[in-house]
């Protein structure tokens, strides 16, 4: 029973780091309508430069993840400029800027490979890894304790976000329709760049705390395919749908690899996505939208 | 033909059919996928296990190992490929990885991580090169036909497709399914080649690979996906000695061409007569234009420039010797770092290519400049006889 509820636990703190790149990625799919599949090589940036500047900058973690987070979004923002923003002033077809932004992955995936070397590296021990007892009936890390809690407050943020601020409005206008936000006066670009910035941010923090699970390494970035996969769950666009999608998968992950076997966890990832696209297509909060023409 | 181009042809071959599979379900049907080589695994797997279990001669097992890739993209296509959107694009970076974890985990039919030695060195050559004609022209009559039109109407207006009565997500499984059908024979085709095949050689270099060939070559035509195929194989080949950057250059072929020329080298169009009067007249106004002779001269002077910078071994060799030494290092068949008496290292193909871009550029940069001041002085000249 206690392991049971060991695993629940540590499904729940997996499932909610996979919600913050979720949540990212589906904010971009919501307003660009394309999949970011970059997405990864934010959470990867923001991991080194947390890594480089607690071993080579000195920093306490609170200013390496500050710098990793602004660096992360930065280059969100650098790379929507660069790859994306001539395409999509020039075509509507969103086709290709989903193949610009798998090159983009791979184009940072391998400057870090051929610059720094794919080496595994393990984050200095900044956060804090020793056993906590819940209510006495489990035990678990106070890291994956520090990750639910940091993925909460993170996700309440972006909530208040994007429902009390005047950018917040604007977003979820654009969501509806980017154009005719657009043409009640909202700045397009820089909201585009707005959202990969929030996106960038929220990758970074998902970045940090899956190079302190496991370890940091240039294909970190693979991971987000777990996200993408848990987007889809929850429906393709939705941000509360990314996030329960996030915490089923987080869940059916540790219980498969507690209770059956850790090499099935990929296939019950892959399991999950198609039986929900059987069952229900447009995912558990997707909204068939009726097409106009 | 020495045994190293043979094997090039062979390869090449080989990587065209996949290609060509990608080329329908991307280029014709507008796609995206990571998972093809997956069901090129597949092919492998299946047409392997026929030929040395069972004993079926070659060639059933080959069509048997695309008939079995082109079941599973079925299946797979049914419930990805039922709604518009990036459904099918997310499950296809899942099902690489999970073809390549059931072949690793089910070790009593598939030898499990380290692969299955022992096959058959059935292609040859003209095996892949006949394969190879008889997919394209296959091809050609499905994309001229009215399942071709119908992916390409899928492809660009499906609302309007639907309308005009075409099921369209039935067509869009209709096409994974054949895409994974000329997958799963290049990849039986493969495991003939290679006598060995482990679960490693399909992963998602692979996938991504063939993607950038598509994607270079053109979305949407075929002839554009043979050539994409030829130059990426040649170039990876050429550059084998830094191989360690042939996943960034992938990746950068990907960004740019969608950036600078999303329709990648030929559009949509086929190579035909038009195409090729339309380059020739191309070609013709760009020899009129002096900037562009320039750039022309600058190419056939970084050959003996490249020469110049050499380490000093080389330049022991006379030019014309150094001249004679380049296809056979263009193939490669020279190990890098072996020493360079009488032949050259292939690092020297790298060498006569910078030095031709660099010399190139500044010629055609020069060739611009004294094209401005040419028209500068016309214009003052003009302004003086008015």
């Amino acid at each position: 029973m206690s392991s049971l509820i060991q695993q629940v636990i540590n499904g729940l703190s997996l499932g909610s780091v996979y919600a913050l790149i979720a949540v990212g990625y589906s904010l971009v799919y919501s307003v660009l309508l394309f999949s970011n599949f970059a997405h990864g090589g934010f959470l990867v940036i923001g991991g080194y430069i947390c890594y480089y500047s607690l071993l080579k900058g000195g920093a306490n973690i609170w200013v390496a993840s500050l710098a990793a987070l602004l660096g992360a979004g930065i280059s969100a923002m650098a790379v929507e400029r660069m790859a994306y923003k001539p395409i999509r002033e020039r075509t509507p077809i969103t086709l290709y800027m989903l193949i610009a932004s798998m090159g983009m992955s791979i184009v940072i995936e391998n400057i870090f490979v051929v610059t720094i070397g794919g080496r595994f590296r393990a984050l200095p021990p900044v956060i804090p890894m020793q056993t906590v007892n819940v209510f006495g009936v489990a035990s678990t890390s106070a890291s994956d304790l520090l990750s639910l809690v940091t993925a909460v407050v993170f996700l309440v943020g972006l909530q208040l976000f994007l429902s009390k601020t005047k950018w917040g409005l604007a977003i979820r206008a654009a969501s509806y329709s980017l154009r005719t936000a657009g043409l009640m006066g909202v700045n397009v670009n820089l909201l585009i760049s707005l959202v990969f910035f929030v996106a960038g941010l929220l990758a970074a923090i998902g970045g940090i705390f899956l190079s302190a699970r496991y370890s940091l390494y240039p294909q970190l970035g693979v991971i987000t395919t777990k996200a993408f996969v848990a987007a889809v769950i929850g429906g393709l666009g939705s941000l509360p749908g990314a996030v329960v999608g996030s915490l089923i998968l987080g869940l059916a992950e540790m219980l498969a690899a507690g209770f059956l076997s850790s090499q099935f966890r990929d296939l019950i990832v892959f399991g999950l996505l198609i039986i929900t696209l059987i069952v229900r297509p447009t995912g558990l909060f997707g909204k068939s939208v009726g097409e106009k023409v | 033909m020495g045994d190293y181009t043979i094997g090039i042809v062979t390869l090449l071959a080989i990587n065209c059919i996949a290609a060509m599979g990608v080329s329908l379900f991307t280029g014709f049907t507008g796609i995206f996928t990571l998972g093809h080589a997956g069901y090129m695994a597949i092919g492998a797997y299946t047409s392997t296990i026929l030929i040395i279990k069972l004993g079926v001669p070659w060639m059933p097992a080959i069509i048997a190992g695309g008939l079995a890739a082109m079941f599973f993209a079925y299946l797979i296509g049914l419930p990805t490929l039922k709604l518009v959107g990036d459904y099918y694009t997310i499950a296809s970076l899942g099902l690489g990885e999970a073809i390549r974890l059931v072949i690793e985990n089910w070790e009593s039919v598939t030898r499990g991580a380290r692969g299955y030695p022992g096959i058959p060195h059935y292609t040859t050559a003209p095996v892949a090169v006949g394969f190879m004609a008889v997919l394209a022209v296959g091809m050609f009559f499905l994309i001229n036909s009215n399942y071709g039109r119908a992916f390409k109407a899928c492809r660009d207006d499906y609302v309007a497709a639907s309308l005009l009565g075409f099921n369209t997500s039935r067509h869009r499984v209709f096409s994974l399914a054949i895409s994974g059908f000329y997958c799963g024979v290049s990849g039986s085709l493969l495991a003939g080649f290679m006598s060995f095949i482990q679960p490693v050689m399909f992963d998602m270099a692979k996938s991504t690979e063939l993607v950038s060939i598509v994607v270079f070559g053109g979305l949407g035509s075929m002839s554009g996906c043979l050539m994409g195929t030829l130059i990426l194989t040649l170039v990876t080949e050429m550059f084998r000695p830094i191989s360690q950057y042939r996943m960034l250059i992938y990746g950068l072929v990907l960004v740019l061409v969608m950036v600078l020329r999303p329709e990648g080298l030929m559009g949509a169009n086929e190579l035909g007569w038009d195409s090729l009067k339309r380059a020739l007249s191309r070609a013709k106004a760009l020899t009129r234009d002096t900037a562009a002779r320039f750039g022309l001269a600058g190419v056939l002077i970084g050959i003996p420039v490249s020469y110049c910078f050499q380490p000093s071994s080389v330049r022991a060799i006379s030019l014309a010797e150094y001249l004679s030494c380049i296809p056979s290092l263009m193939s490669g068949a020279v190990k890098f770092g072996a020493p360079l008496h009488k032949s050259v290292a292939p690092n020297a193909a790298l060498a006569v290519v910078i030095a031709c871009a660099i010399c190139a550029s500044f010629a055609w940069a020069l060739g611009g400049i004294i094209k401005l001041v040419k028209k500068i002085d016309d214009s003052r000249a003009a302004g003086r006889g008015m």
